[in-house]
Formats: C-alpha cells, sequence, structure tokens
C-alpha cells in the first residue's frame, strides 16, 4: 500500500493526501478499473513517441499535423509544451506546422539550449523552405529568454522571426484588465493609419 | 477604526496575535522567525483565520501553514497569490528591530525599499520579483560554468545577463522614484516627531558604475570564479544624513529609532493617498523604546487608521487608545 501511495506522491500535483485518497480509491473499486488504468497507462508509454520532425506527442513516427498535406509548411510555431500546441490548435487561426521545445530554458532547473529541442528546430530551418518563425513561448522570465535566444540563433539565416503578441482578453472590458496585461497591451499596441 | 492596544506583561503571548496577523498577511515573520516555529511543537499544521475590513471591503483571510508541506492561502475562500494578498490588504508593521533599515547592513534597506515597491503595484512587485529569479538564474549558470560540466554554459550567460541588465536598472530606476516620493514625507514626519527642525537627505548609492550591462561583461570573469554576481540592485545602498551626518555611523540611537518610524511611516502615508485609505497599522511593543511625548505623536499618526498597538506598559496609554484588551498565558482576558 505504501509503495502505492509514494508512486502517486511523485506526480505532478499530487501531494501525500491525494496520493493516500486515491490509493484507497483504487483498493476499494471494482477490479475492472484499476485494470483499465493500468492498461491505458501501459499502452500509452508503449505507443506514443516523440515525432521526428516537430517533437510533438505522435504514435506514429511523424505526427498527424507534420504529415498533413493542408498544413502551410513554410510556418513554423515554437511551442515550450505539447500542451501549448493543443492551445493553439483550439484557435484554428494557425494552418501551419509547429515545433515542440519540450521546455525553455532554466538554468535554475539546469536547462540550457542543449536539452531543449533546439539543434533540430535549426535543422529544419536550414533544410526546408521556411519563411516564418513565430515564437510562442510563455510570458514569463524562462519564456522570454528562450524567445531571445531562438531569436539570435534565426536572425542570420534570413528568416523571418516573430513573437506572439501579448494583451487584453476578448470579450472582457478594459477596466478590469488587471494592470500587468494592460501595460503589456499598451506597449504592444498596433499602428492604425 | 481606531487604536485597540493589548497589553500584558512580556510572554504572555500578545505578540503572536499580531505576528499570525502579519504572517497570514506577508507570508513571513516580522521577527525573522522560520515557519516551523509558527506551528505548535508536535503538531502538524497552524490555521489563521482572520475577518479583516481593508480598502471598503470585509475580507475573509484564511492561511494554513503545513509542516513540511506546501501552505494554504485562502481570500474570501479562493485560493490566491501571496503578492495579490499583500496588495490587497496593505500592512505598516513597526517592530523595534525597525532601527536595523537605519542602523544595519545594506540589506536591510534593500529589503525595506523592495518591500515597499510591492506594494506599489503589480509592475513594480513583478520587477522585484523578477530580478531576483533572473539573480538565482545567473548563479546557477556562474556555478555551471565554474564546475565546467556544461549544461548551461556561455550562451545561456549571454541572454540572461541581457534580461537581468533591462530588469535590474528597471528595479533601480523604480527605487530612485519611490525614494524620491518618500524623502520629502520623511521630512515633515521627522520634523514632527524629532520636535527639531533636522533636515533628512537620502541618496541612493548604486554599484553600477556605467551602465549594468557592461559592468556585468566586465565582472564576468570574477564572478565566475567567485560563483555570484558582483554587480547590480542587490548590491546597493541607501544612505540617510540627518544635518548631513550619515544616519547610520552618526545618529544616536534615539535618532535612528525615530528616523526608522518616520521611514515607515512615510511609506505609510505614500500608500494612503496612492489607495484612498490607511494601511492596516501593527506596533509591536514599540512603546518601550519611546518616550512618552514621541509615544503620542505616535498614536496621533495612527488615529485616522485602524491600528493595534503591542505594550506592556499599561498606563501610558490608558488615555490614548479607543479599546483596550488585557491578555494573560495566551488568552485575552
Amino acid at each position: 500500500m505504501q509503495a502505492l501511495i509514494d508512486e502517486f506522491s511523485k506526480l505532478p500535483g499530487i501531494g501525500p493526501k491525494s496520493a493516500q485518497r486515491i490509493s484507497f480509491y483504487l483498493l476499494r473499486s471494482e477490479q475492472g478499473e484499476s485494470d483499465r488504468l493500468a492498461k491505458s497507462i501501459l499502452e500509452a508509454k508503449r505507443t506514443i513517441k516523440w515525432c521526428q520532425r516537430c517533437f510533438n506527442l505522435s504514435e506514429e513516427d511523424l505526427c498527424a499535423i507534420c504529415i498533413d498535406p493542408e498544413r502551410d509548411s513554410t510556418t513554423i510555431c515554437v511551442v515550450e509544451e505539447p500542451k501549448d500546441l493543443i492551445a493553439i490548435e483550439r484557435t484554428r487561426e494557425f494552418k501551419g506546422l509547429y515545433h515542440v521545445l519540450q521546455g525553455a530554458l532554466n538554468p535554475i532547473e539546469g536547462v540550457g539550449p542543449e536539452q531543449l529541442r533546439i539543434r533540430e528546430l535549426m535543422a529544419r530551418l536550414s533544410d526546408a523552405a521556411i519563411d516564418e518563425v513565430i515564437i510562442c513561448t510563455n510570458p514569463n522570465i524562462e519564456g522570454e529568454a528562450t524567445s531571445m535566444y531562438l531569436a539570435r540563433m534565426i536572425s542570420p539565416t534570413g528568416i523571418k522571426v516573430s513573437r506572439i503578441a501579448s494583451g487584453l482578453p476578448v470579450g472582457g472590458d478594459l477596466e478590469y484588465a488587471d494592470e500587468l496585461t494592460l501595460g503589456r497591451a499598451l506597449e504592444g499596441r498596433r499602428d492604425m493609419a | 477604526m481606531g487604536v485597540t492596544a493589548i497589553v500584558g506583561r512580556n510572554g504572555q503571548g500578545k505578540s503572536s496575535i499580531i505576528e499570525a496577523l502579519s504572517y497570514a498577511i506577508t507570508g513571513r515573520s516580522f521577527r525573522g522567525a522560520p515557519k516551523d516555529s509558527m506551528i505548535t511543537k508536535e503538531c502538524e499544521s497552524s490555521i489563521v483565520r482572520a475577518n479583516i475590513f481593508s480598502n471598503q471591503r470585509e475580507l475573509l483571510l484564511e492561511l494554513s501553514l503545513n509542516r513540511g508541506g506546501s501552505d494554504r492561502l485562502l481570500l474570501n475562500r479562493n485560493v490566491t497569490p501571496r503578492r495579490d494578498v499583500v496588495r490587497a490588504i496593505p500592512l505598516t508593521v513597526f517592530t523595534l528591530s525597525d532601527i536595523e533599515i537605519v542602523s544595519g547592513s545594506p540589506a536591510h534597506r534593500r529589503e525595506f525599499i523592495d518591500d515597499s515597491l510591492i506594494l506599489m503595484g503589480p509592475r513594480a512587485s513583478e520587477t522585484v520579483d523578477n530580478y531576483e529569479r533572473l539573480l538565482q538564474h545567473r548563479s546557477h549558470i556562474l556555478k555551471s560554468l565554474q564546475r565546467g560540466d556544461g549544461s548551461v554554459g556561455y550562451d545561456s550567460l549571454e541572454i540572461f545577463d541581457e534580461s537581468l541588465a533591462i530588469e535590474g536598472e528597471r528595479l533601480i530606476r523604480m527605487r530612485l522614484s519611490l525614494l524620491s516620493r518618500i524623502e520629502p514625507i520623511l521630512n515633515e514626519l521627522y520634523a514632527d516627531i524629532a520636535g527639531k527642525g533636522e533636515k533628512v537627505l537620502t541618496s541612493y548609492v548604486p554599484s553600477v558604475r556605467t551602465n549594468l550591462m557592461s559592468d556585468l561583461l566586465d565582472s564576468r570573469r570574477d564572478d565566475i570564479r567567485r560563483g555570484i554576481t558582483s554587480v547590480g540592485p542587490h548590491r546597493d545602498d541607501i544612505i540617510f544624513r540627518i544635518n548631513g551626518l550619515n544616519a547610520r555611523y552618526e545618529a544616536s540611537q534615539g535618532e535612528q529609532r525615530t528616523l526608522a518610524f518616520s521611514l515607515k511611516m512615510a511609506l505609510h502615508e505614500l500608500l494612503r493617498s496612492r489607495i484612498g485609505e490607511d494601511p492596516i497599522i501593527l506596533l509591536d511593543d514599540v512603546f518601550s523604546e519611546l518616550d512618552e511625548e514621541r509615544i503620542e505623536k505616535v498614536l496621533k499618526r495612527t488615529k485616522s487608521a485602524q491600528a493595534i498597538v503591542t505594550t506592556s506598559i499599561d498606563h501610558q496609554i490608558d488615555e490614548k487608545v479607543n479599546q483596550k484588551l488585557v491578555i494573560e498565558s495566551g488568552s485575552l482576558l
């Protein structure tokens, strides 16, 4: 029992108390339920791997987006994690390809450029005909540093580099926006002439 | 509104009450005590629950501190980031150790000015936090370069130095602007409380020689060898001068105490003009070090606010407070 609790408490977002609750729940549940859970974990671990081109999650060597002929292969959107890719896909605004860095520069945690999929990104840029790279890393210290690093690496190739804008949420009132977001939105204002 | 006094002999638990309140709001002890000392021996957690009237709103603040685990901070039953609580419930705390802002090492003065900036708004608060985090990043890079194990190297240093320089210059600008706003109020308060027409001047002493970016480049080799960042706002100091004399070395203890109190009070007044209401005031045992006349002036200044004061000297305050609570062996009588 303790071994099970220990395993659960290693998972992100699960403390010792939640781990205990989950373990007791599983022990009390039907056999079928825990079988399905165990099988899903094993199955996912066995079949899901990284796309060899963009490093998104994939069941094949190349992910569904990379092999889709409808996608615009001249634009690459760079994100930190697969969950960011999913967020951008939900917008249905972006028709290009992706590159998942699998993290951001984070010296505190020992993550430098070598630990990210940056070399693979540069290889993609020199092999294929790419017109624009859109950097969609998080608007925090680590994400900003990563975007600065990428911009510096990509600029000499002559490929256009852009950074996702930060601004106001749609459908909200200006007066309710927090000062930070509003300040950033002002900084990133757009010319209308 | 008004002043509530918590009166009791030493060791009865006066300070614990306001320490609990201040810990729930700021996330740390004003005595610098570690978290574990906030939890009763043999217990796993402690809980602070406070109904607070602040900024024309009634708020329920709940903090549970867990030994060896993460803490839970709820504002009106919603999990709330610490920084948001700090700004939602502005607080001015006076303690005997405030004198160190004047008499202590530069770190005390930097802590005072940065804690003040955090209250000035989310942009300033973000700058303080960002700079702190960038410094940590840089120190990891320096140590990695020192060991030569190469996980994070010179290319990371280039990028993070640039961010550090931008954020550091911004932090210095914000500190300077805050100091210039504090100075006139500080002068007025100091003259009033000290009862003499003495002039207080503040000056900021930067560690930066030309600009932060080029200084970081110049000190890079040394920094790698020592594993620390030797230049930037985290190495700066502030000098307070009373009639031209450096208050850290040349003022009497009484002058230092009055200056420290005036500084905190100046920040308090600045916050009041910003939010349109007095921050809550906590005074921990500060009367033991002030004479009757100064106590009177201090209490007069706190009249318009909600203030809680602790004192062991009952007779000095009777006439001057709105409410008096007597505490003995940890319970209110």
